[in-house]
């Protein structure tokens, strides 16, 4: 009996073990395949962005303004902006800056 | 009968039936003690795999931390607000090597329909040569198909990795460059040169591509006006440290690399080293605030014109300017005599002390290597005479900004830094007294926003501007010269500072045609009369608050 439970113990790790070892080795080409991909996608987005900011750049925002629209970019005053605070069923307005 | 016989002769032998199977033990313990050892082992093993199936279970990977062997790799450099501001990037670079070329003619003439704008001459020798030559760097993705679908064996192709800079020359001056071996050779790209090269986190700095951008425009026109051979300014929080804007003029284009040996590309915000005059006079009044000997209130009686210290003559650039005056007046009106005088009741070690505890007078560390040493001096009574109105004691425009952000901030220590630090710092080192920033933050309120002060121009309605300005003589080859160099500090809003805006000009000339507009009053000033501060440098920095003041509301 004593030998049956041994062995039967022993064959339970022994497939235990290789199940383990197969599922590890499975996640582990998961994980890899995953961060394979993320790579990839970063440089993608990295690269797009990197379009992004070169198109959406100051300077160039300002040519395509220039290239596109009639009206003329003009100055914001500060006294009429206002900052809106919710707090609870209240609306606040407040100015940005005091009138000096 | 033999064989009966033999049969007769039977013999019985005792049968013993005492046998009993003994196994060996010896043996059963010997398999016994193997199948334990196995089992240990496989137990040994099932505990191993077990505990890094639960490892992986439970580790985080962070992608972004592993570092890169890649050997050209350079990590990403970001603005605060995540725009890239420099990225390396794969390009192609494209040959030819003439010894492989079949028909020269041909791949000459389709060279000049791929490349139009090339000298064709140079590359015509080229071809009959026998050496390999670069037909194109960094080629588009369009003409490299043009040029392999040739398929002439001689063109040939090298996978490159190329440093790109989407803003151009915005940013010529804090980026640096970097060398063809991906070594960085200057700016931000040197300092962190071991970081951008082992990390693929990129550097996040504290710059705003927007303010920069607007600020560097400002300058441009200032050129325009003033004629002026560079410029500098620069955009800090007081509070922080943080600078969310550095703008040195001229600049360079980083995406046409060069090597650049003309001292006038230097960057004048950190490398700069200038005498800068009355800004220094803010410094004088704060110390004597903070050492005790005067009061804004404190009243100076009998100022003269003219003093004598020496072999050399100290006078007022304002001949109008009243005998009598308390030590907020002098510092409004900019009194040369009466900051003297200040000077003189703090005392040599008292106000050298002073200058050294907010980073004026020696060299700052800072996150790039391009920083100017301010020019070591020995003390003297002349000495404190002339430092205590700005004169003979030098400083870089960066350190300007720091003094004043220390004496702004309510005394607390600060480093300048072009690195975004998302840690607020809650302990604060103190440096100077409490209650000295606000006497200070008024005065300087009332420079700008009164008739008597010199700075009317920065007069922005709504962001409560204060400032001091310096227009001083530039050394030239160690002789003063009758070139300027103008300076204006603004700190706003004044009522709980935020900013500090260094603006400098070098060597502005007075403009004719330049209309200003007042902003205290109504109306306007054509011309420029007095090659000052107050008529240059005050008006470009009114200027860049009024069109980066929105941004800085809204955002910060």
């Amino acid at each position: 009996m004593k030998k049956l439970f041994s062995v039967s113990i022993l064959l339970l790790l022994i497939f235990s073990t290789t199940l383990i070892k197969k599922s590890t080795k499975i996640i582990d080409e998961e994980i890899f395949e995953i961060i394979e991909n993320i790579r990839i996608l970063e440089d993608k987005y990295e690269l797009v962005l990197l379009d992004y900011n070169f198109l959406s750049s100051p300077k160039k925002l300002i040519e395509y303004q220039e290239k596109y629209f009639d009206k003329k970019l003009t100055q914001i005053d500060i006294k009429k902006i206002k900052k809106i605070h919710f707090e609870k069923e209240m609306i606040i307005i407040e100015n940005f800056t005091n009138n000096d | 009968m033999t064989e009966i016989k033999k049969k007769n002769n039977l013999t019985l032998e005792d049968y013993e039936e005492n046998f009993l199977y003994e196994g060996n033990k010896n043996l059963i313990n010997i398999s016994f003690n193997r199948v334990a050892f196995i089992f240990f082992i496989f137990l040994a093993l099932a505990i191993i795999f077990s505990i890094k199936a639960t490892y992986f279970g439970f580790e985080k990977v962070d992608i972004e931390k592993k570092s890169t062997s890649k050997e050209n790799f350079r990590s990403s450099i970001v603005d605060r607000n995540g725009n890239i501001l420099a990225k390396t990037v794969n390009t192609i670079n494209v040959g030819i090597n003439p010894n492989l070329i079949i028909d020269k003619k041909k791949i000459l003439l389709n060279l000049k329909l791929i490349f139009p704008n090339k000298n064709f001459k140079s590359i015509e020798n080229k071809i009959y040569g026998k050496n390999f030559f670069y037909i194109e760097k960094q080629i588009s993705q369009e003409k490299l198909e043009r040029l392999m679908l040739l398929g002439d064996k001689s063109i040939i192709t090298e996978d490159r990795i190329s440093r790109i800079y989407p803003h151009g020359e915005l940013y010529s001056h804090i980026l640096g460059q970097i060398d063809d071996d991906n070594n960085g050779i200057s700016g931000i790209e040197k300092y962190f040169d071991y970081e951008l090269r082992s990390s693929k986190i990129p550097i996040k700095l504290s710059v705003d591509s927007d303010l920069q951008y607007l600020i560097r425009e400002e300058l441009i026109s200032a050129k325009e006006i003033f004629q002026n051979i560079g410029s500098t300014a620069i955009l800090m929080s007081v509070n922080t440290g943080e600078i969310l804007s550095m703008v040195s003029l001229p600049d360079f284009n980083l995406n046409k690399r060069k090597e650049i040996k003309d001292l006038k590309y230097i960057n004048r915000a950190t490398k700069g080293v200038y005498e800068l005059g009355s800004v220094f006079k803010t410094f004088t009044f704060a110390a004597g605030i903070n050492e005790g000997v005067i009061q804004p209130e404190t009243e100076f009686k009998g100022l003269k014109q003219r003093i004598r210290c020496g072999k050399n003559t100290i006078g007022e650039y304002d001949e109008k300017i009243p005998t009598d005056l308390t030590a907020e007046q002098i510092l409004i009106r900019s009194g040369n005599i009466g900051s003297v005088r200040i000077g003189q009741k703090i005392g040599i070690e008292k106000l050298k002390s002073f200058l050294e505890n907010i980073g004026i007078l020696n060299k700052l560390e800072f996150d790039i290597e391009e920083v100017g040493t301010p020019i070591k001096f020995k003390w003297g009574k002349c000495k404190l005479a002339t430092t205590s109105f700005g004169h003979g004691v030098t400083t870089t425009p960066l350190q300007l900004a720091k003094g004043y952000s220390i004496i702004s901030n309510g005394g607390f220590s600060i480093n300048p830094t072009l690195i975004k630090n998302d840690l607020i710092k809650k302990n604060k080192k103190r440096i100077l007294k409490k209650g000295v920033s606000e006497k200070v933050n008024l005065a300087l309120r009332k420079i700008v926003s009164t008739d008597q002060g010199t700075a009317e121009f920065a007069n922005i309605q709504g962001y409560e501007v204060g400032g001091k300005t310096g227009t001083a003589q530039k050394i030239i080859k160690g002789n003063y010269s009758k070139a300027k160099i103008n300076t204006f500090v603004a700190i706003f809003p004044t009522s709980k500072p935020k900013f500090v805006l260094v603006t400098l000009l070098d060597e502005p000339k007075i403009s004719k045609n330049y209309v200003y507009k007042y902003r205290n009053k109504k109306g306007t000033y054509k011309g420029t009369p007095f090659n000052t501060a107050g008529w240059t440098s005050v008006e470009i920095a009114g200027k860049i608050i009024e069109k980066i003041g929105p941004i800085l509301a809204t955002k910060y």
